[in-house]
């Protein structure tokens, strides 16, 4: 990102190979609307590009862009009608489910599918942090502006309700 | 802090698939990552092409209302006589070209010029000139090349000698070297 930041644009396409198949899994899997979660991919990398000039090494890569993509997400929440505080909360709205993808794949592969997008999206984007984008607790709670305390409170509740779910 | 992952979530979340984004997409993204890193240059140079044009014509047509007005004519005439200058007397010439020749302050205060601008430290990119080989140019071109407050406290003076053309134009280059440097109002101003 230095070297970006430095002039060096294909530092950027190395950054991006690396981060985009995991970045996007992450903005899919939390948003039930493909054609939503492609828009918010994007705005996450263009809000990167914008801030490069600000960009200054403090925590891994990877934090910091998960740190753009928990904003941009709480943004996209925030307009759908649900409040940062009740995230721990609240489901997705059902009008926004996409049956579809819900209908896709095996039995248990659907309900395992079915209960990852129930969860409440604190949770949710607790467990993608951590399964996708492979973010320690600690950086969990960096990425999210949470204390570590929180954050696995909330993957572990995610587990739970994923591993029931998974169990069948 | 430990791994909380659960080897059986683990697995059925793989299970859900590996769906990357689309080449489309892809293409999106690194094509504005190019733009933004590419230099900025590019777009203002035109601009401020134009701009320098715009203002030379707004210039003509001033003069040109300004008819016999002393000031007004008397300005353009000045170069045709240093044109025919030996080039040998271009630095020291400087002061002798002007209006005030015989004015001692001022020749020190220009030869300084002359002085400074041979320091290399001080001294950035060169400039191109439109037309080297007049002498009260040159000493404008040392105070261009030595640093924006130089110039623009040629500029200055240039205007209280009343020389509001030439004032013109090194103020249009300066804009064209520093587009984003604040030019005071009373350089601006005739």
């Amino acid at each position: 990102m230095l070297a970006y930041r430095g002039g060096d644009g294909g530092a950027f396409d190395i950054l991006y190979k690396r981060h985009r198949a995991r970045l996007f899994r992450f903005v899919l899997r939390s948003i039930p609307s493909r054609g939503v979660a492609e828009e918010l991919y994007q705005e996450i990398w263009m809000r990167v590009i914008e801030a490069r000039g600000s960009y200054a090494p403090k925590a891994r890569f990877t934090t910091w862009l998960y740190t753009i993509a928990h904003n941009r997400m709480v943004d996209h929440w925030r307009r759908s009608g649900l409040s940062a505080v009740s995230l721990d909360d609240a489901d997705p709205p059902a009008d926004t489910r996409d049956p579809a993808r819900q209908a896709e794949g095996r039995e248990a592969l659907a309900r395992f599918a079915a209960a990852l997008e129930g969860l409440p999206p604190a949770q949710r984007e607790a467990f993608l942090l951590h399964e996708e984008a492979d973010l320690s607790v600690a950086e969990i709670a960096a990425a999210t502006g949470s204390n570590e305390e929180a954050a696995k409170s909330r993957l572990r509740y995610a587990l739970a309700k994923l591993k029931a779910a998974a169990d069948g | 802090m430990a791994d909380e992952r659960d080897p059986l979530v683990s697995r059925r979340y793989r299970e859900l698939g590996s769906e990357e984004p689309p080449p489309a997409l892809d293409e999106a993204i690194l094509a504005a990552s190019r733009r933004a890193a590419a230099p900025r240059r590019r777009w203002y140079l035109p601009l401020a092409a134009a701009a320098v044009a715009l203002l030379a014509v707004g210039i003509a047509v001033q003069v040109e209302r300004q008819g016999p007005d002393g000031e007004a004519v008397t300005a353009p005439a000045a170069p045709e006589r240093r044109i025919h200058e030996p080039k040998a007397l271009k630095r020291e010439s400087v002061p002798a070209a002007s209006d005030s020749a015989g004015d001692p302050a001022r020749q020190e205060r220009e030869s300084r010029f002359g002085e400074r601008a041979a320091e290399p430290a001080a001294v950035p990119a060169p400039i191109p000139r439109t037309a080297p080989t007049e002498a009260r140019e040159s000493a404008l071109a040392d105070a261009m090349e030595e640093s924006p407050e130089l110039w623009l406290k040629r500029i200055a003076e240039l205007r209280t000698q009343g020389r509001h053309e030439e004032a013109d134009k090194a103020l249009a280059e300066f804009r064209q070297r520093y587009p984003d440097y604040k030019v005071p109002e009373d350089l601006i101003r005739r």
